[in-house]
């Protein structure tokens, strides 16, 4: 037990080596998946419900249709400079702001859309890590150090992990500990967001059962194993933070947990599979890797 | 100086402690989807008088399972402000909350240029698994 305990401690929370290829590499993709998620339409003009920063700003203005246009140009104009590597200590923070403040209005209607959390844990992590490298003398100015490369990579890879953990204790904090031993009743909650789904449009796509429900329900030991499998890979992937091998595993399941609950219900988590693939699954480092350039030592343990 | 590991051990408990705590507000969460599976699930929908359901998302924008949110986010808030649990909400107070949900719709509506019926119904239906089928319950919510 106590060399398990070493060896974890030992592995725990490395901060990797990233070269520039792929932390630019890992920019321009998070920066194109930010702008492909941007709203086209503007969002409501009302904050009924306000949520965050909206409990002490007015975000409504965001709402008119001539400024959320203005807005929306300004936030693409930051995810070119972002993506460029160029004052990421200001621009970072800056863009994480200017992009909490839109979904801010948005989900100050009264009820809570998910999809854009993780990019916002993202950007939000990723700036607090620039943010301790605004500092002179940091060579962060042109472009990022091979400091600034690496926290901005476990910074992300840290928040999209505990937003998983948080998922986990809130499991067990609202079933009272038996989330486990309950899993599955999704199977009805699968029913339930297909019929809402089918409400959303009168989508005859949705106006089925979900496949296998009824198997599900009749067989509550095997369901059950099957949902609290997802339940270990979300408690389990902050183990990986930092790391390459472990991180790319944990990143395939999750992908493979968020495909296998886009079958059975119909949701769909476009934005968490895409932020997994490039900072757990470690595309722009694969990439980078393939082109020739092989950082595989570890950056010295201090920030 | 601090290592990463220290850094991290410090960082994710508190961001995992916030989001609990701050709940949902952006871009803090705390995600609280399927928490708590149960043998009855529930939902939501919206008609018009004649029993026609509508396709809330064409109509408002605002998608299927957000009715349910904001429904259920607003009776919450009430049953705080009259200080009783949200089962023992008095009928006008449910009334009320339904009402100007159906308000909030029309001013989404209006938003996204469409134009919902004069007379609308909020449906409310429960799934349950009885003697090996899944079975659905509907009644009427609410109607204007």
């Amino acid at each position: 037990m106590k060399r398990l305990l070493h060896l974890l401690w030992t592995h725990l929370f490395p901060l990797p080596v990233v070269s520039g290829l792929e932390g630019a590499l890992a920019r321009v993709f998070t920066a194109c998946i930010v702008y492909y998620f941007l709203p086209i339409f503007s969002p409501p003009t009302v904050q009924p419900v306000p949520v965050g920063m909206a409990h002490f700003v007015d975000l409504t203005w965001l709402g008119q249709a001539s400024s959320f246009e203005i807005y929306r140009q300004v936030l693409i104009a930051l995810l070119v400079v972002y993506a460029s590597g160029i004052a990421l200590p200001v621009v970072l923070p800056v863009l994480a702001t200017a992009y909490i403040a839109l979904y801010t209005l948005i989900n100050s209607q009264g009820f809570t859309n998910h999809s854009h959390h993780i990019l916002a844990v993202v950007l939000f992590s990723q700036a607090l890590a620039a943010l301790f490298y605004l500092r002179p003398k940091t060579g962060n100015w042109l472009k990022p150090s091979a400091g600034l490369r690496a926290w901005m990579l476990v910074a992300a890879q840290a928040g999209i992990a505990s937003a998983y953990l948080i998922s986990v204790f809130s499991k067990l904090w609202n079933s009272g500990f038996t989330w486990l031993f309950r899993s599955h009743y999704i199977a009805l909650d699968m029913v339930k967001t297909m019929r809402q789904n089918y409400y959303s449009a009168l989508d005859p796509r949705y106006a089925t059962e979900p496949p296998n429900v009824v198997w599900m329900l009749e067989h509550p030991f095997w369901t059950a194993l099957l949902f609290d499998l997802g339940f270990f890979v979300e408690a389990l992937i902050v183990l990986s933070v930092g790391t390459r091998k472990l991180a790319m595993i944990f990143g395939v399941g999750t992908i493979c947990m968020h495909r296998s609950i886009n079958y059975f219900m119909g949701l769909e988590f476009y934005q968490n599979e895409s932020m997994l693939a490039v900072f757990f699954v470690n595309v722009p480092f694969v990439v980078a890797f393939l082109l020739g350039q092989r950082p595989m030592d570890r950056l010295k343990q201090t920030s | 100086m601090l290592s990463s590991k220290v850094i991290l051990l410090i960082a994710i408990p508190v961001f995992c402690a916030l989001s609990l705590v701050l709940k949902e507000n952006f871009p803090f969460s705390h995600y609280p989807m399927y928490s708590d599976p149960d043998p009855i699930s529930a939902y939501y929908h919206l008609e018009d008088a004649e029993g026609k359901a509508l396709p809330l998302t064409q109509l408002t924008g605002v998608r299927g399972p957000n009715l349910g949110k904001i429904l259920r986010k607003r009776l919450s808030d009430q049953a705080k402000k009259l200080d009783v649990g949200v089962k023992s909400l008095p009928r006008e107070a449910v009334d009320g909350v339904a009402r100007d949900t159906l308000a909030y719709l029309r001013t989404q509506a209006k938003h996204s240029k469409q134009v919902l019926p004069e007379k609308l119904r909020i449906m409310f239906t429960t799934i349950q698994f009885v003697d090996g089928k899944v079975e659905e319950k509907r009644e009427v919510f609410f109607a204007e």
